[in-house]
């Protein structure tokens, strides 16, 4: 079934990936894999080394964050937007412990 | 005609300095790789490539490299864990190999990978990562952490490392094997019995002229080995503290180290506010305060761990970043210093080059 995956800013500066892509996929799992397998450059973005979400990104099904972030089985069915948004993590405060300091 | 650089890593993207060789006179480039944490960067003299480890917030780590002085950069292979458990949270350092293509990247969480195609793809160096010691291996306030690695120029067999907290392990088979060199450094964070298991490295160097001799800032002091880390000495005396995070040397004379001491693990600044840089001629018996030109009252930075770097000019070019973001340099080895930039984001490294170009 078709999905339409929608991309954040933040993220497309990064990447050169369009706003907008449809996919394929019943879980956001098989709807990222898919949109992976279209841009590959992706997944680093995205996935971490053991291919779960990365701690500060989100993902949105239509206007509700995923609640599997480990293995992202949350269904997605025709016609649903999903989201992959940055977290606002990276402001003073909330960084990442290894980013607090370099020494 | 030779030429000098610097490559200025901050926690907001990468400077890129050139000078002639009179080092009187610098050009800045573009903040490059901006909003990027910017962990490391090195010029790799033999392939000309300059090499950048930067992380994102959101995004990750990601290795690039440029062959035209930071004019454009090209993604390379970033090192990546393929055990589904662990996930490369940052790349510390990148060394070249003793021979055409290789290259080692010290990580964190606490390993190490090296690459036979200059970047492309990577390979955990799981002989260490599974080295008998590696239980007792802890994080630092930085994590855990692989961030130096002395290649022997020589023998590219030779591979001596350290982290925070692993401790020091030399190979002398490329990586196929390690020991732990860790004999006579005195930790407070670790039992009697276990002293030579994970002591916390701070910072690492091997120096190339002299088979043996190694540099080492640790946690809890200063340190000198004359036998690749067999045996450690402590030339602590005469410095104001043991604690501190970077070391530079004189490439061309094994008896002479720098390091910067701060007040403790606590405050991590320099003593009283007072900004110095000590340095020795002979090999640690002694020690001289430099500080001709740096700020005397509330200095409250750090000066991270690759912060302080040195060229191979003479007499030696020194520099050297703090977390407020200003840049420091001298000449003369160190007799006197002057600001060359200031009010940038944390510098987490500093690395120096000299480049002769008369051919």
């Amino acid at each position: 079934m078709s999905v339409e995956i929608r991309m954040a800013r933040g993220l497309r500066v990064h990447v050169d990936v369009p706003e907008r892509v449809n996919v394929d996929g019943g879980t956001a799992r098989e709807a990222l894999d898919d949109l992976i397998a279209i841009h590959p450059p992706l997944r680093r973005f995205v996935l971490d080394d053991a291919h779960r979400l990365r701690e500060h990104v989100n993902i949105y099904i239509n206007d509700e964050l995923i609640v599997d972030r480990q293995e992202l089985s949350d269904a997605v069915k025709a016609g649903d937007k999903l989201y992959i948004l940055p977290a606002v993590s990276g402001g003073a405060g909330t960084e990442p412990e290894r980013s607090k300091v370099n020494s | 005609m030779s030429e000098a650089g610097l490559l200025v890593s901050t926690r907001k993207g990468l400077l890129i300095g050139r000078s002639s060789a009179d080092r009187t006179s610098w050009e800045w480039s573009e903040l490059q790789r901006a909003g990027w944490i910017v962990d490391y960067t090195m010029l790799d003299a033999r392939s000309g490539k300059i090499w950048c480890s930067a992380s994102h917030w959101q995004w990750g780590p990601r290795l690039h490299y440029s062959t035209d002085w930071g004019e454009s950069w090209v993604e390379a292979g970033t090192p990546a864990f393929d055990d589904g458990e662990r996930s490369v949270e940052a790349i510390w350092m990148i060394e070249p190999g003793g021979r055409d293509g290789l290259l080692y990247a010290g990580i964190m969480p606490g390993a190490m990978f090296r690459s036979e195609d200059d970047g492309e793809s990577w390979q955990e160096m799981t002989s260490l990562s599974q080295h008998p010691y590696r239980k007792y291996w802890e994080p630092g306030a930085a994590g855990l952490v692989i961030h130096h690695i002395a290649v022997d120029a020589d023998n590219p067999d030779r591979v001596i490392v350290g982290g925070s907290a692993t401790g020091i392990y030399a190979s002398y088979d490329g990586g196929q094997t390690w020991e732990a060199r860790n004999s006579g450094i005195v930790s407070d964070h670790l039992p009697p019995d276990m002293q030579d298991t994970a002591p916390c490295v701070h910072s690492l160097f091997a120096h190339p002229m002299q088979q043996g001799r190694l540099w080492q800032q640790n946690h809890f002091g200063q340190y000198r080995s004359d036998d690749d880390g067999r045996n450690w000495i402590k030339v602590s005396d005469g410095l104001p503290g043991e604690f501190g995070f970077p070391t530079a040397i004189d490439p061309t004379d094994p008896d002479v180290c720098y390091f910067i001491p701060h007040d403790s693990d606590q405050a991590r600044m320099p003593y009283g506010g007072e900004l110095a840089v000590f340095r020795t001629r002979d090999a640690g018996e002694h020690w001289e305060r430099l500080d001709q030109g740096l700020p005397q009252s509330d200095f409250f930075h750090t000066v991270y761990r690759h912060a302080l770097g040195q060229d191979s000019c003479d007499p030696l070019g020194l520099y050297f970043g703090s977390s407020g973001g200003e840049l420091y340099g001298s000449i003369d080895g160190g007799d006197s210093w002057s600001l060359l930039r200031e009010h940038l984001a944390p510098i987490t490294a500093v690395r120096a080059w000299q480049l002769d170009n008369s051919d």
